[in-house]
């Protein structure tokens, strides 16, 4: 009787464990994905779905609500909108069109090539018009209340732009603002590589690659030493010049892009004078002279030349890396740290894996990692 | 709401923090050891061996740790919300509007006071002085709204004093934690302390002021205040 009785509390007990861990995952998974703690409802959805081994299923609740959307993937977005990689930025044509692809289950690659634009819908239009010159309709509509699932819509971005093309975030105002603005848009290769191979250009210093594409505005002896050019600033020019070409024809003047596709701006050939017999950029024909060397781990799997932004944007698309590198960043969000053990990379290498193999679908992406670190 | 109670609240929710932080790293660690239990999780997702989240540990609690079958592996075992998500988080718990303008307003001028990453070590002092200040802007308010503070209190008369209206503080504090933190939170042996440590509050606040009905407001948006600023509602 005394048995009965002891086995009768231990069963209890282990049950009631059973429940308070799969409630305490649920809660962090919810929090963790939608920003802000679960109600009473949707912690016991999670609760039941978790307990029939549905974690997948559990992460879809949070997945679906509306501050996913409008704080999780927002937060996701914004640092690839601005140099700093700020959280704290207002809503921009660039953020809202990765919010809208990652809502929509859009396959994420097109983010870099796609004629796709996100902006309010009609009703919000019409007060509120798109513009190419001001971030007005994006920062109202964030402090509007409106809703991200439903009155963010999908826009054909040639329609609205003005330019004569289109390479998804790559010609959107908010990315011209942050990376064509002044400079030589060397700055739009190396946040491009940064936000979606997570490379930055320290990286990918390779010193061995051909200097031939190196700008005239790169001193060939800093302070009157060649090796220095050699050992450090064409370890970095020497990639990244010849990619840069992708953006020749670009600028933003008068708070807009500007796109001439028969002009190059002069700012792209600016300083001649530091290195007259340097490299003079004529067209919008880029090259990737990192396929070779010790970036070949990039995953290089697209054409290794071609002509301005769009072919670019299907070449870093194409890479081993752009999967890796959402895989890794949503893992961060979600986990909140960043992949360093062995067993960790392992698990991003399968959600790379699996982002791929599934269309580059995001919200899925956002599932498999809560379900593989929480 | 005067200074002398927004220092006592700060006090309290820094001792509520300090004790839920710790009470959230042993439920880790706890629900670490319930999933090894649990049988009916698939194989894919027990691939992985638990990773050691405190540096310090030494290498003996590493292998022991590693010895269990995990679900998967573990995450940061805490992280604090950042400054949008308390924002919501707030006008979740409260029903108060992130765009009700007393809101907006406290949130420009506490904005750069408030946790500007999930990481925990960014949640300094100041940071937890600007989360309670925010917490009590957004508890102000609900209680101005006869809706809102009955979601929060249910069955509380905000019609009368103190003396008639706190008459079970316990029920009203358990009612505002289960309503804020989560039935699941409050439901645990901290949850049950920090339930002591508020009605404590409460009473403390009690002695000596007007048994008048808006006193009895003003005294249960004290504890709203401290009840929202605390590391329940505030981590993930």
């Amino acid at each position: 009787m005394a048995t009965k009785r002891l086995i009768t509390i231990l069963t209890l007990a282990t049950a009631s464990q059973a429940l308070a861990g799969s409630q305490d995952q649920a809660r962090k998974m919810y929090n963790r994905l939608a920003g802000v703690p679960p109600t009473t409802q949707e912690l016991q959805q999670m609760t039941q779905k978790i307990d029939a081994g549905d974690l997948k299923g559990a992460a879809m609740i949070p997945i679906e609500t509306e501050t996913f959307l409008s704080i999780t993937v927002k937060q996701f977005a914004a640092p690839m909108t601005n140099v700093d990689g700020s959280l704290d930025v207002p809503l921009n044509d660039m953020s809202a069109t990765i919010i809208g692809m990652v809502k929509d289950r859009v396959p994420f690659d097109r983010i870099l090539f796609d004629d796709v634009l996100y902006t309010g819908d009609d009703n919000y239009s019409a007060t509120t018009p798109y513009s190419t010159t001001t971030n007005d309709h994006f920062a109202r509509f964030e402090t509007s209340g409106l809703s991200y699932k439903t009155n963010l819509v999908t826009r054909q971005q040639s329609s609205l732009s003005g330019l004569s093309i289109s390479a998804g975030v790559m010609t959107l105002r908010a990315f011209g603002d942050a990376y064509y603005n002044a400079g030589t848009n060397r700055r739009a290769v190396r946040y491009t590589l940064k936000n979606f191979i997570c490379r930055d250009i320290e990286k990918l210093t390779d010193n061995t690659r051909s200097d031939m594409f190196i700008r005239r505005d790169v001193d060939r002896a800093p302070a009157g030493v060649p090796a220095t050019f050699r050992a450090q600033c064409a370890g970095c020019h020497a990639g990244m010049d010849p990619l840069s070409k992708a953006f020749a024809n670009f600028d933003f003047v008068g708070n807009r892009i500007t796109y001439t596709p028969n002009t190059i701006p002069d700012k792209i050939n600016r300083n001649a004078d530091v290195f007259p017999l340097g490299y003079v950029t004529q067209d919008d024909n880029w090259r990737n002279l990192w396929i070779e060397g010790p970036n070949q781990s990039v995953g290089w799997n697209g054409a290794s030349e071609g002509k301005g932004p769009v072919e670019f944007g299907h070449m870093v698309a194409a890479t081993d890396s752009f999967p890796t590198c959402m895989a890794e960043k949503v893992f961060q969000k979600v986990c909140l740290r960043t992949p360093t053990t062995d067993d960790e990379k392992s698990v991003i290498s399968d959600l790379a894996d699996g982002f791929k193999a599934n269309n580059y679908d995001m919200k899925d992406l956002f599932a498999q990692a809560a379900t593989r670190c929480l | 709401m005067n200074t002398l109670t927004i220092k006592r609240l700060l006090q309290v929710n820094v001792a509520l923090l300090a004790l839920n932080l710790l009470a959230a790293c042993g439920a880790e660690n706890s629900r670490k050891r319930s999933h090894a239990q649990a049988p009916q999780l698939s194989d894919d997702q027990t691939a992985s061996v638990p990773q050691d989240t405190e540096p310090n540990k030494g290498d003996d609690k590493k292998t022991e740790e590693s010895s269990e079958t995990s679900l998967t592996m573990p995450s940061a075992a805490i992280g604090v919300r950042n400054f949008e998500q308390i924002v919501q988080t707030f006008a979740k718990l409260t029903g108060v509007s992130a765009r009700n303008t007393t809101v907006t307003t406290a949130v420009a001028d506490l904005k750069s006071s408030l946790p500007d990453s999930n990481d925990m070590r960014t949640l300094t002092p100041a940071k937890i002085s600007g989360i309670t200040k925010l917490a009590a802007t957004f508890c102000d308010v609900a209680m101005a709204d006869a809706t809102l503070r009955a979601k929060l209190y249910p069955g509380i008369n905000f019609g009368v004093g103190p003396t008639q209206a706190l008459a079970d503080p316990k029920s009203a504090i358990t009612a505002l934690l289960q309503n804020v933190w989560g039935a699941d939170v409050v439901s645990n042996s901290q949850g049950a302390a920090d339930i002591v440590t508020l009605t404590d509050l409460l009473k403390s606040m009690m002695v000596g002021k007007a048994n008048t009905a808006a006193m009895t407001a003003n005294l249960l948006m004290g504890t709203c205040a401290a009840a929202l600023a605390s590391s329940p509602a505030i981590t993930l």
